[in-house]
């Protein structure tokens, strides 16, 4: 009688660790491309010496740059991508828009503005200052991507709020991606809460039209 | 209270309950007739059509972003080259190494009115500083307009004076109301300026103030101000061509 060969369990343990290794190298690979990718375009920015902002949502933070040189950093809460991927290449901030957006005040000549003592000890100015700005408000992007930013400490909202929030926003997205799509176009939008409002404002201060963004998102 | 009052007041309790057990009937028996059978058959096919529409959106919204997800991955496998970043990235690290501030630098944060003096990735100082307030100034005839906003972007210390005078421009005038002089001399205010001043440029510098309790908030003409201590220090160790920058 011919006796059958058998295939070693070592050899049987050795191909499955292999199979499961494999794929996993692989797209280690591909992140770490897609990395040293986005850190060569994030250089050529960084080589025309105006300043630049690099939303990276794999790690939770955006971060105001010029030359290298990380100008001011805000960590985020929670980011949400909806819609279509992008390169990490760079797209141009075109408009911002908030429910109200600050008014500069027009001073009257012959009338210079005069600091007015409030009750609370702080003066009352007739200036533009970081708490006239919005602290929810959405940044639109070249490419069909927006950007919404809000902050954890006033988006505190009721059950019944949250699910009608998250109602709408079901219902918004997959629309708009449809429609994009028909007309040929990617439609991407990020949702991302800062911890403080303070933060939300000193970013929509910071950011002027025409800023060039990298905005990292993940592979996975 | 007598007997026959209270039972009059009972009677008329009972009557109010009645009439309003009488409405609660009449009005939950007309909201029931509005649900007849054929009006309930349309609601159903109303609320199943929304949930057909509302699902369907999202299964397409779904795969559309899927989709879009794979032919991204796949084209970013495919497209993006080892050897070809690689040598890129190192030419352009070491041209912007070649470009970055070396020895101090000076950030201002126009927002937070903070001015923070650093050396390589160190913060060395901190102080609170006067910006720009951003107000628009026109002149009467609108032939000139003024945005007083502290310029942002990368500049350089140009000049640094001791005792500075401060030479009024026509908009501090006009803000006045009062005729802007012909001759020079008459624009000249001295000692509001602090003891230091440091130039970066087009008419802006960084100097001393008289309002210390305004320092912190944007009030300036698109100077930045900075208190007495802080400006002694920056104009000890800040050297000329030191770069400033404002965001």
């Amino acid at each position: 009688m011919k006796k059958e060969k058998h295939i070693p369990h070592s050899t049987l343990l050795l191909l499955a660790l292999l199979s499961a290794i494999a794929p996993a190298q692989e797209s280690t690979d591909i992140v770490t491309r897609f990395q040293k990718y986005q850190h060569t375009q994030e250089l050529l920015l960084a080589q025309k010496g105006q300043p630049y902002f690099i939303c990276d949502l794999t790690e939770g933070r955006i971060e105001l740059k010029t030359k290298g040189i990380v100008l001011r950093k805000w960590n985020t809460d929670y980011t949400c991508l909806s819609g279509d991927p992008f390169r990490p290449d760079p797209v141009n901030l075109l408009a911002r828009e908030a429910a109200s957006l600050p008014q500069r005040e027009h001073i009257k000549p012959g009338e210079p503005p005069a600091p007015a003592m409030t009750r609370s000890g702080r003066f009352r100015l007739t200036s533009y200052e970081l708490e006239d700005m919005p602290d929810r408000y959405s940044l639109f992007f070249s490419g069909q991507v927006e950007l919404k930013i809000c902050s954890t400490e006033k988006d505190r909202k009721t059950g019944l709020q949250r699910f009608f929030h998250a109602l709408t926003r079901e219902m918004t997205i997959p629309l708009r991606t449809v429609l994009s799509r028909l007309k040929g176009r990617h439609y991407t939008r990020i949702d991302c809460a800062l911890p403080m409002a303070d933060d939300a404002r000193a970013l929509f201060w910071a950011c002027s039209d025409k800023t060039p963004w990298i905005i990292v998102v993940s592979l996975r | 209270m007598t007997r026959i009052d209270r039972q009059k007041y009972l009677q008329l309790v009972m009557n109010k309950i009645r009439q309003c057990r009488m409405l609660l009937c009449k009005t939950s028996m007309a909201f029931l007739s509005v649900f007849t059978r054929k009006r309930l058959r349309i609601c159903l096919w109303i609320l199943s059509g929304l949930t057909v529409v509302f699902g369907g959106l999202q299964i397409t919204g779904r795969m559309i972003s899927q989709r879009a997800r794979n032919e991204f991955n796949r084209e970013m496998k495919n497209r993006i080259v080892d050897r070809e970043l690689d040598k890129k990235a190192g030419e352009l690290e070491k041209k912007i190494k070649k470009e970055s501030p070396k020895g101090f630098y000076l950030v201002i944060d126009t927002a937070q009115n903070t001015l923070t003096l650093r050396k390589n990735d160190n913060i060395i100082h901190e102080a609170r500083v006067s910006c720009g307030s951003g107000n628009i100034l026109e002149e009467s005839d609108s032939k000139r307009r003024w945005i007083f906003d502290t310029p942002r972007g990368e500049f350089t210390v140009q000049y640094k004076l001791k005792d500075p005078v401060w030479i009024k421009p026509d908009w501090a005038f006009i803000e006045e109301g009062t005729a802007i002089p012909k001759s020079r001399q008459e624009r000249i205010e001295t000692g509001v300026l602090g003891d230091f001043a440091l130039g970066f440029g087009n008419g802006f510098f960084i100097h001393g103030t008289l309002y210390t309790r305004l320092l912190g908030r944007s009030v300036t003409h698109g100077c930045v101000r900075v208190g007495d201590d802080d400006l002694a220090l920056l104009y000890r160790k800040v050297p000329i061509g030191t770069r400033i920058f404002i965001y």
